[in-house]
């Protein structure tokens, strides 16, 4: 450091750090023993910027139609007022986006851009931390403005344009200085004044005198409920002044709802300014239902969560969030944490070929790995001996490992659209017995076996009731989900199970349904052959014979009511429950379909659901977990060792305490398990009572229990003097 | 000298006494003038007329605008001197303004009343004490021809903060009375429309409105709505023009509708006549009810956290162990506890202030499932307050033990609680 001063004084010198951020290195973080880690990481990188770029296209097509209601919105705004609408209010976008406030950054750059592409020149994001107090609201709004309009105004300066004097611009740069409404109205009317002389071509645009049509200035407020109100009251009312003259749009971010921050946040005064109008964002669990629909639970993207996972990180949005970034970011811890950890995830690619390509090159290192993995050996287990030593070799192993993965994609490119085709059927039916939403069934079908599970059941025998128009409607909707998808495999599966043969026997099915009007009158013919037995009862002698016969009747009666209709929804139902329980088998039961599915909950839980409480318990009652020394490893039995760290020993006898502690009998505790010397023996602790406690001890002892005040395991309180009370309950 | 009172009709009177007041320009006025009166009574406007016509120095400032002194002042002296340069005049204190505005003066070689008007003068009493009395006094401090005009919406009483003042010479602007405002809105009709008819339409909205609203901004803004609804007729040509019972029959429960909703701005100007187009286009008597989008879609956690304030904050403390711990054993009745005393009643004195511990314990046991304690529900209840539903009380810095209080109605949280199939009435007991 020495040779970094030139100064001759002593002092202390302040060195700023290296400028350039290190360069992060991923191949560091990655296992060194496992030699095929970088490529993983490589393929990895690579599906998850796949599943970024379908999710970035959902997000925009959703956003869409939004984006473009508003931009007409604010074109329609800022063009001449008739003299008929001749107020001088705001126009005001008010944009409902949900309370997903984590995405609404995102959300509001899109929509800046897509405002910049079309009509105004300026547009401003207002964000409450900026926006404390007036001053730095307008230093916010100069400084994004200047830095937007930073290139056009230098080109007219080059120009020779005096009009834009560069000590406005200065003044408006410069940090210190105050910026007023009025100050940016009036370089805002410099800036956009056509230029009649001069200037540059692209600069110059035709403007009509009479219609006065100017781009008007954008001003977006991201997090309007977070605005102080006097600023935001301040804000509008200054804006109101100049309304008249400079176009101006405000586009509000509303978390709530409209009445809630018009009547709370701004006051009469304010609103009578503003010309409003709402805008609803789409909504994130919409969003959410697409991604899941369109990316994750589709043949296109190789990689694929594991039933419960799905559920564990759909839960984080739900519960608690609501947001599409974080998911987004769990997704992406998940999938980059598959390839990370898992060694078959070098097979998860998106095409058969280029597995088997990488099968082709494996190494002996690869295959001892790839043999290890648990779907394998339960593989393995389940065959004769012969094969097994077949499989053992190295050639046996990539054939048969070739044949494992070309029946996976087989399976995966059947699998989901009879699992679409299943949620259409039954996402309509009473009590939703298999879920409302397609994921939910995803997590079912992985976890069960469809063909034991009691909502399948149901839901099977609520459809083997439905009526003619609702069968013909479901039958129908099937067929056109199996349609809609791509099937590679053709030759890989039964005949009589493929989806294409399938969608046309649906379509048979409901032809021969809609045919049924003609010849309806065919139960007629069965009802005639009641009458005779109407007599017969009377004959009956005792009630047993009649209940005999009554009963006999009533399952005749029974057999006798199938009509053709009900016959080919049977039938109908019948081959359905055979096509599902064909393709939507329990992946877990294919070896290696680790290769494509993430299943490891608790590293999910371990890395995104950060539970601090938790880890400080731990921390108190088992250091050892933190603190790997030999003598520590005993406290997790109940043990304290007197060389454990003080805060660990006033925690482990406060756990002991009731209710209130005495602060004089802890310590005192506190005092014989840390001079507790090892060995010495019995003695001399009864010897420590007697002893004073030594003022190093009390200091230790009042810190620890600081601290634990600090981290709210206890509290002073006024019922006793010298107690403190526990804000924990204690296990006993 | 004359005016022309079909500009600003109705102002006739202030308009003849600011004149009188200000004289010839090269008289020397009175140092400072406060014209006050009620909000949108055509204060600034009046003004702004007056000092137009009679083409004498002036500037216009908005307090509003100039949050600081500084501000402010270069604010008058850049508005005198017609400089445009952002920054060109720096003026921190009152000592430099006078020396600024003797400057100015001189090179712009004044012989005439130069008049510093201040727009929204209320503002003024927030900044320095001596800021005031040094502008009221400001033609005598600087022995120049100036006079000072205040204009506020509060009474001059309101401007005392126990600094020697020195009164101004007050302009009072009454607020405008009935048959002032229909004159005035008349004045503001659309181009193209016959007076007669219009007036006539105005009186029906003065009738159905005066006696809840006499501001005639929010007047303005109703008649504009509901202009369109009452010409439909006569643009269809289902009524003549002169029908003017069948017109009024026709716009009433249009107007009666917007009584409900006076101030309120639920729906905006443009929203309203899309909502009015739809109806017109069907059956123009029939109208729909305005959509409400007013409940928020929360998180499953968020909700139940909510529901867990608002228990908190209405209910009293001692109160939890009744609704909250199973086999709580009999509650004693005894005759004291059976009274309730209404003056206790938290929904009529409002929500109470409660710990954070208090709240997590009751969202611990009013949720079904276990919920992990993790740092995400947490983090959910510093997302209610940014969302203005809980509100922090107290200082940031008391990190050991933060209170809150819950904010939102009993139709809201009863409405959340609906969607979780959550009784909150069974949990309250103001209703037990």
């Amino acid at each position: 450091m020495d040779e970094a001063t030139f100064s001759v004084s002593k002092g202390c010198f302040a060195f700023k750090g290296d400028s350039k951020e290190n360069e992060f290195e991923t191949t560091k973080y990655l296992k060194s023993d496992d030699a095929r880690c970088a490529e993983r990481w490589k393929l990895g990188t690579e599906v998850w910027n796949n599943i970024e770029i379908s999710t970035n296209e959902i997000n925009s097509s959703l956003q869409e139609s939004m984006f473009l209601d508003l931009v007409k919105y604010i074109e329609r705004s800022c063009l001449p007022k008739n003299a008929m609408t001749g107020r001088s209010e705001i126009p005001t976008a008010a944009l409902m986006t949900g309370v997903n406030m984590p995405d609404h950054a995102a959300l509001f750059v899109k929509l800046k851009e897509a405002v910049e592409e079309s009509i105004a020149q300026s547009v401003v994001i207002l964000q409450s931390k900026d926006c404390s107090n007036i001053k730095s609201m307008m230093r916010a709004i100069v400084n994004q403005l200047l830095g937007d309009t930073g290139m056009n105004t230098s080109r007219t300066s080059d120009a020779g344009d005096e009009d834009i004097a560069s000590d406005d611009l200065y003044y408006m740069r410069k940090k210190s200085s105050t910026i007023t409404m009025s100050m940016i109205v009036k370089w805002y009317n410099k800036v956009t004044k056509p230029h009649s002389h001069g200037g540059s071509p692209g600069k110059k645009r035709k403007i009509d005198d009479t219609c006065f049509a100017r781009k008007p200035l954008v001003i977006m407020c991201q997090d309007l409920e977070a605005f102080p109100q006097l600023v935001l009251h301040d804000f509008i009312i200054m804006c109101s002044f100049h309304a008249a003259t400079l176009p101006m749009v405000l586009v509000f971010g509303i978390a709530t709802s409209w009445t809630d921050v018009s009547q709370r946040l701004l006051s009469h005064s304010a609103i009578v300014n503003l010309s409003v109008e709402k805008f609803h964002a789409p909504t994130a669990s919409e969003h959410l239902a697409l991604i899941i629909d369109k990316v994750l639970l589709t043949t296109e993207q190789p990689f694929k969560l594991s039933g419960k996972c799905l559920e564990l990180i759909v839960d984080v949005f739900l519960c608690h969030d609501f947001s599409i970034t974080s998911f987004l970011h769990a997704l992406k811890f998940c999938a980059l944490e598959h390839f990370r950890e898992q060694p078959c995830s070098i097979l998860c690619t998106k095409s058969l070929k280029e597995a088997e390509s990488v099968i082709s090159k494996f190494t002996k290192n690869d295959i001892r790995l790839l043999k290890s993995v648990d779907s394998f050996k339960r593989y393995v287990a389940s065959h004769d001996k012969d094969k097994q030593t077949a499989i053992s070799k190295d050639a046996g192993f990539k054939s048969e490992i070739k044949k494992c993965i070309h029946d996976l994609h087989v399976f995966h490119s059947f699998y989901f659209p009879a699992l679409h085709c299943l949620h259409i059927l039954t996402s309509s039916l009473p009590q939703y017995p298999l879920g409302k939403k397609i994921r939910e069934l995803y997590h079912m079908c992985y976890k069960h076996d469809i063909n034991n599970h009691e909502g399948f059941k149901q839901a099977f025998l609520l459809l083997g009731v439905s009526s003619r128009d609702q069968l013909v409607k479901h039958l129908n909707n099937c067929a056109d989900t199996l349609e809609s998808f791509t099937y590679e495999f053709d030759d890989c599966v039964d005949n009589d199970v493929h989806p294409n043969f399938a969608s046309a026997k649906l379509h048979a099915f409901v032809e021969n349904l809609e045919k049924m009007d003609e010849n309806d009158p065919q139960p007629d013919n069965d009802e005639k052959d009641e009458e005779p037995e109407n007599e017969t009862l009377e004959t009956v002698k005792y009630a047993y014979q009649l209940q005999e016969r009554l009963r006999n009747r009533a399952n005749k009666k029974r057999i006798r009511k199938m009509t053709r209709f009900e016959k080919i929804r049977e039938e109908a139902i019948s081959y359905l429950k055979s096509f599902f329980w064909q393709h939507l088998q329990r992946v877990q039961f294919m070896p290696f379909h680790e290769a494509f599915y993430f299943d490891s909950s608790a590293a999910v839980k371990r890395h995104l659901l950060a539970a601090p409480r938790l880890a400080i318990q731990t921390a108190l009652s088992n250091p050892y977990q933190y603190l790997p020394v030999p003598s520590l490893e005993g406290m997790s039995y109940g043990v304290i060792p007197p060389n454990a760290p003080d805060i660990c020993v006033a925690y482990k006898l406060h756990n002991e305490c009731g209710n209130i502690i005495n602060l004089y009998d802890w310590m005192s505790a506190f005092h014989v398990i840390t001079t507790t010397n090892h060995g010495e023996g019995e003695t001399n602790s009864e010897e420590n009572k007697k002893v004073e406690i030594d003022e190093v001890t009390q200091a230790r002892f009042i810190q620890a229990v600081s601290e634990l005040q600090h981290l709210g395991f206890v509290k002073p309180t006024k019922k006793k003097t010298d107690h403190v009370q526990r804000l924990t309950w204690s296990h006993s | 000298m004359s005016h022309d009172s079909s500009a600003i009709p109705a102002r006739g009177k202030q308009i003849e006494q600011l004149i009188s007041i200000f004289g010839d320009p090269v008289d020397v006025t009175m140092p400072a003038l406060f014209v006050y009166g009620h909000s949108s009574c055509g204060k600034t406007i009046v003004l702004n007329h007056v000092l137009e016509k009679l083409k004498v120095p002036h500037v216009v400032v908005n307090c509003t605008e100039c949050y600081t002194n500084s501000v402010l002042f270069s604010a008058i002296l850049q508005g005198l001197s017609g400089d445009n340069d952002l920054g060109s005049w720096k003026c921190d204190n009152l000592n430099d303004l006078g020396r600024n505005l003797r400057k100015v003066y001189e090179s712009q070689s004044w012989n005439e009343t130069v008049y510093i008007v201040f727009d929204k003068a209320e503002r003024l009493r927030d900044r320095e004490v001596n800021l005031l009395p040094a502008l009221i006094n400001l033609q005598e401090l600087t022995s120049l021809n100036f006079c000072v005009i205040l204009v506020s919406e509060l009474p001059w009483e309101k401007f005392y903060n126990g600094v020697g003042i020195r009164q101004p010479f007050i302009v009072f602007f009454p607020d405008y009375t009935k048959s002032e405002l229909g004159e005035i809105l008349c004045h503001c009709r659309p181009d193209g429309v016959d007076r007669e008819f219009y007036q006539h339409y105005i009186s029906i909205v003065l009738a159905v409105f005066s006696l809840a609203c006499r501001d005639l901004r929010e007047l303005k803004h109703l008649s504009e709505l509901n202009f369109s609804t009452y010409c439909a007729p006569v643009k269809a040509g289902k009524f003549d023009e002169g029908d003017k019972h069948k017109l009024w029959k026709h716009v009433e429960p249009h107007l009666k509708e917007a009584l409900q909703q006076l101030y309120l701005r639920k729906v905006s100007s443009e929203e309203w006549m899309k909502l009015h187009d739809i109806t017109e286009s069907g059956d123009a008597t029939v109208l729909k009810p305005v959509k409400n989008s007013d409940t928020i879609e929360l998180p499953f956690y968020s909700k139940f956290l909510l529901i867990a304030a608002y228990i908190a904050s209405y209910n009293p403390a001692s109160t939890d162990k009744r609704f909250f711990v199973k086999n709580a054993g009999r509650m004693k009745k005894t005759a004291r506890s059976m009274k309730k005393d209404e003056r206790k009643n938290s929904h009529l004195r409002g929500p109470h202030a409660f710990p954070l511990d208090r709240m997590m314990a009751i969202f611990y046991s009013i949720v079904d499932s276990r919920v992990p304690p993790t740092a995400n529900i947490f983090s959910q209840i510093s997302t209610l307050v940014t969302l203005h539903l809980l509100a922090k009380i107290g200082h940031e810095d008391e990190i050991d033990c933060p209170r809150y209080k819950c904010t939102v109605s009993l139709d809201f949280i009863s409405a959340v609680a609906k969607t979780m199939n959550f009784d909150i009435v069974r949990y309250l007991f103001d209703f037990v």
